[in-house]
């Protein structure tokens, strides 16, 4: 009794015992980074019996809200923020605008078992190592096919070991992430390359594109179960998010450029594999579903995100300085913040007791 | 007999270790083999349960893949027969995937099997917050929730997103986990390979050690023993062949030998038969040529006897040395005297020096040195058709006067020995020579003359060559006989101080009979011997009673003949005797009980010298006698000269100074 009086007291409202608490159930599906958070805080909203979280990657829950189908998702979870295509297809099925809430940083680590050499990476070796097509060389950018099968061919200081790469799938979030800032990361220190970006950018995501064959392989929206297979292969590579290294004593993460995934190296961003949260709902969802409020404010509360709070604890990196709900406009991808009621911008702080 | 019990024993004792040896081999390769065979075994087992486990995670893939084949199909198919088909394809993959599942999550029948391969796969079951077993579940639930829907109908349309959903889990996040699970397996696989690979090196490692193991510490000793027990037999057969024709040699050589010794010895006797014969036809004539040459004969004839008799001695590894005074001069002239005289007739140059002093006495076996002379200038003579023989005899004395070394140098001018032979030539096992041969009777006896000399402590070598001749010198020590030769030379001047110290020596009992004897026998005795000298001879042969009659009858002596042991006894109780010639075996009563009883009580020859006459003791064999109460023994055929000293040795000096031979 004392700890829901102060998940109330934290959250600024009471319990309506005569509502029969929300209205409508919440739904929140996507990215498998932060379906756990969305669990872990089901303890801080009022009725967690009608909280369902999906986690099939970012793309689907930004799919499954933006097709205004019933039994839509109130909230989509991202690793990432929603994109222009994205956009479209909510504006096609008659969603005018999204609120978008930034929740925090996440790392995508880079890891393997503890039992395996050590082993340091660079941009540039994993984009050798696992873009489907790379140039024959830094200035000869005539793409051939990636036909690398251990991480010696990439570089020669590194280990007689095949490459062999379980990463997510096309469906999440943190696979795009990884593409971004380490494929493309990569494929710029390759001056021909880093030429191209600008002058044909579609030649260059085609050289940016994740190899198919069998040295990568998809691993599900599961990373606990990337990170633990990592367990019993002991040659392969995991790629998963940050929460997932913290508590797992069998696996490290692989230094990339030097700099290992730390809260302080995703925060201040030197850690190039950080990414932001966030959770994506429409406005109408959010004034009308209870549920869909507290869920956000939840994600804001200093239970949640203070020091030793529930999400700090898993691994969400948090800034603790409370950040505007964004709205945006389908059509256009113009954004503005939030205003409550009152004329303030919806913050975590306006959103709670602190 | 036990030899034999004790070779069958350790035959037995070998054929029980080989047996127990090959049993622990062979049951070593066995185990081996049946260790080698379950390891296989076990192996290809586990090798099979983690193809289940693998092709179960398979199944899972496909099947998830299935559903959502089947369940995109039906959003598109409108003919209800086709409808109907994909829907139970639905169910059946439904209920397939839900069946593997269960195994695959331990909670089947069939899983025990495969426990210890889908053990690590629980891990990834049990991921997520809601645990991905729990997911696998829900999504059957829905595809079957979904294949229960009749196509058409409102809860289908209802149920659009649902089927979305299940679509698209279907394709990635119950497909790729089962990937994930099939990684694991084939990791654990490959590991499990390389485990394979190195348990089959230990094992052919193993093997190979154990086989050098079961080779060195079973086999070789095994092996070792064969070719000791081979190369025993090899040295048992090599020895029974020696063996065989060792004695197939000793009876050619027996049979060679009587062929021979019937020849050699009918030689003499021939001579001895024939002269004697001569000697009766010209009674009453010169006989001094005839005489000469039966003794030349007789003396031929013993020293055959001689080589023989000590051949077999020492063939035997029986011969000893008599250690007794003899004149050397004596002992080295006689033979080469009578053997000059056969090579004269031969008509060799036969030139002798001896430079030994006269009277000269020496300690010694005196018949063993006249066999090595006899020997050496004897063959000398015999293999020198022509030319000359020279015998060259000395004593060198050494510093200190009493050991001297006797040198016998024999050079001849005959037919020689071949270079090769030399070295065969002493020796006694050579095959070259037979038994008579190395007697001297056809040959030359020199393996004889060396084993004597080297018995004696001396030594003899030769230089030959073949067609000019060759050279022999014997060297010998001897121990000049120095306190004899003293007390002789003291007696001539002083005879009463000689039968003192002499007396001194004896011990008491009969010390005491020579001074109680002295006074009466002594005048007695100087009287007799001016008159005649009494002699006991006892001999059951009359033969040998008469020669030895004749021989001290020429000395002036009365004998009295005894033809048993009895006899004498009898005689010496009743006559007092000068000296008694006693032979050993005898009828009735033998030699040495005869001088036992005469030797007893206070009878009249209780201290009369008792000499041995006999055939039957070699020298060497006298220490019994002197011990019973001999005095003295002589070989017959006894020498008039022989019996001569003897009796001016014994009757002329008092009976004590024997004391030295007793």
């Amino acid at each position: 009794m004392i700890w829901f009086a102060l998940i109330s007291a934290v959250l600024g409202t009471a319990p309506d015992p005569a509502m029969g608490i929300y209205k409508e159930p919440v739904t929140v599906e996507g990215s498998s980074t932060i379906s756990p958070y969305v669990r872990a805080l089901s303890t801080l909203i009022r009725d967690e019996s009608r909280l369902n979280v999906i986690q099939d990657g970012t793309s689907s829950g930004i799919a499954s809200l933006c097709s205004g189908l019933e039994g839509a998702p109130q909230i989509a979870s991202a690793s990432r923020k929603i994109n222009p295509r994205e956009l479209e297809r909510c504006h096609e099925s008659g969603i005018s605008r999204l609120y978008e809430k930034f929740i925090g940083y996440d790392g995508i680590v880079i890891a393997q078992t503890k039992s395996a050499p050590e082993m340091e990476l660079s941009a540039k070796d994993i984009y050798y190592a696992l873009s489907h097509q790379h140039p024959r060389s830094d200035t000869d950018c005539v793409l051939v096919r990636n036909t690398t099968v251990s991480w010696e061919e990439v570089r020669e200081d590194l280990p007689d070991r095949e490459i062999k790469v379980i990463g997510p799938p096309r469906s999440s979030g943190t696979r795009d992430v990884f593409v971004k800032k380490a494929l493309e990361s990569g494929a710029r220190s390759v001056s021909c390359l880093a030429t191209l970006e600008k002058t044909n950018p579609v030649f260059f995501e085609k050289a940016t594109q994740l190899r198919q064959d069998n040295h990568w392989i998809d691993g599900g929206e599961h990373d606990e179960a990337i990170a633990k297979t990592l367990h019993y292969v002991h040659d392969a590579v995991g790629i998963f998010g940050y929460a997932y290294l913290l508590g797992n004593d069998k696996i490290e993460a692989i230094k990339l450029d030097g700099v290992g995934p730390t809260a302080e190296t995703i925060l201040d961003g030197s850690y190039q594999l950080s990414r932001r949260l966030y959770l994506y709902t429409t406005p109408e969802s959010y004034q009308e579903n209870d549920g869909v409020q507290d869920v956000v404010r939840a994600f804001g509360s200093f239970a949640a995100v203070g020091p030793g709070g529930i999400l700090t604890s898993l691994g969400l990196v948090t800034d603790q300085h409370g950040d505007p709900m964004i709205q945006i406009d389908t059509a256009t991808g113009e954004m503005e913040p939030v205003v409550s009621h009152d004329g303030r911008s919806v913050t975590k702080h306006d959103s709670s007791s602190h | 007999m036990n030899d034999q019990d004790s070779h069958m024993d350790a035959s037995e004792k070998l054929r029980r270790t080989f047996n127990r040896r090959y049993a622990i081999a062979i049951a070593l390769l066995a185990a081996a083999v049946c260790a080698s065979f379950a390891l296989t075994f076990r192996i290809s087992m586990l090798d099979t349960n983690r193809t289940i486990a693998f092709n179960l995670v398979s199944h899972q893939q496909t099947d998830s893949q299935r559903i959502a084949f089947l369940l995109s199909s039906l959003e598109y198919e409108n003919d209800p027969t086709t409808i109907d088909t994909l829907t139970e394809e639905l169910f059946m993959a439904v209920a397939r995937m839900r069946s593997t599942h269960r195994v695959l999550i331990g909670q089947s029948a069939e899983s025990e099997r495969i426990a210890r391969f889908i053990k690590p796969l629980q891990d990834i079951y049990g991921s997520g917050d809601i645990s991905f077993d729990q997911r696998v579940n829900l999504f059957l639930e829905k595809a079957s929730m979904i294949a229960r829907y009749e196509k058409g109908t409102e809860e289908w349309e209802k149920s659009r997103r649902m089927r979305i959903e299940v679509i698209k889990q279907a394709r990635d996040s119950i497909l790729q986990p089962h990937t994930l699970m099939a990684l694991i397996l084939e990791a654990q696989a490959e590991k499990m390979n390389s485990i394979e690979k190195n348990l089959n090196i230990i094992t052919w490692i193993a093997t190979l050690a154990l086989m050098g193991m079961i080779t060195v510490l079973i086999f070789r000793p095994m092996i070792r023993t064969i070719f000791k027990s081979l190369r025993e037999m090899e040295q048992a057969q090599i020895t029974a062949t020696a063996a065989e024709e060792e004695a197939t040699k000793a009876n050619e050589s027996k049979s060679h030998f009587f062929q021979a010794a019937s020849h050699e010895l009918k030689t003499p006797l021939n001579a001895i038969v024939g002269m004697t014969d001569a000697i009766r036809d010209k009674s009453g004539e010169q006989l001094e040529v005839e005489l000469e040459q039966i003794t030349a004969a007789s003396d031929h004839l013993l020293n055959l006897l001689n080589n023989i008799l000590d051949t077999h001695r020492i063939s035997e590894g029986r011969l000893s040395l008599d250690k007794r005074e003899f004149e050397l001069l004596e002992v080295v002239e006689r033979p080469i005297k009578r053997i000059k005289a056969l090579a004269e007739a031969k008509g060799l140059d036969f030139i002798s020096r001896i430079e030994i002093e006269d009277g000269l006495m020496v300690e010694g076996d005196s018949q063993r040195l006249e066999q090595i002379v006899t020997n050496l200038v004897d063959n000398a003579v015999k293999f020198t058709p022509d030319g000359e023989v020279d015998v060259d005899a000395r004593l060198i004395e050494n510093v200190d006067g009493i050991e001297a070394n006797f040198s016998l140098k024999v050079r001849d001018t005959g037919i020689g020995i071949p270079t090769e032979k030399l070295q065969a030539l002493f020796d006694q096992n050579s095959s070259e020579g037979s038994m008579l041969e190395r007697s001297g009777g056809l040959g030359v006896g020199l393996s004889l003359v060396r084993a004597i000399a080297s018995s004696m402590g001396g030594s003899i070598d030769v230089s030959s060559s073949e067609g000019e001749g060759s050279t022999f010198h014997v060297s010998i020590p001897l121990h000049k006989a120095e306190e004899t030769l003293r007390a002789e030379a003291e007696r001539v001047v002083d005879h009463k101080e000689t039968q003192k110290s002499s007396v001194e020596e004896v011990d008491d009992s009969e010390a005491d009979h020579s001074e109680a004897a002295e006074p009466v026998s002594k005048p007695v005795r100087t009287a007799e011997t001016e008159s005649k000298l009494r002699v006991l001879i006892v001999d059951d042969n009359m033969a040998n009673r008469m020669v030895a009659d004749a021989l001290v009858k020429p000395l002036g002596a009365l004998t009295t003949m005894a033809a048993d042991g009895r006899q004498a006894v009898d005689a010496a109780q009743e006559e007092n005797f000068d000296i008694i010639f006693m032979d050993i075996s005898m009828p009735v009563m033998d030699g040495v009980k005869a001088t036992q009883l005469i030797r007893q009580g206070n009878g009249p020859n209780s201290s009369t010298p008792v000499i041995a006459l006999t055939a039957h003791v070699g020298p060497g064999e006298w220490a019994g006698l002197g011990e019973v109460g001999f005095n003295d023994i002589l070989n017959k055929p006894v020498r008039k000269e022989v019996i001569q000293r003897c009796i001016e040795k014994w009757v002329q000096r008092p009976v004590s100074v024997s004391g030295e031979a007793a």
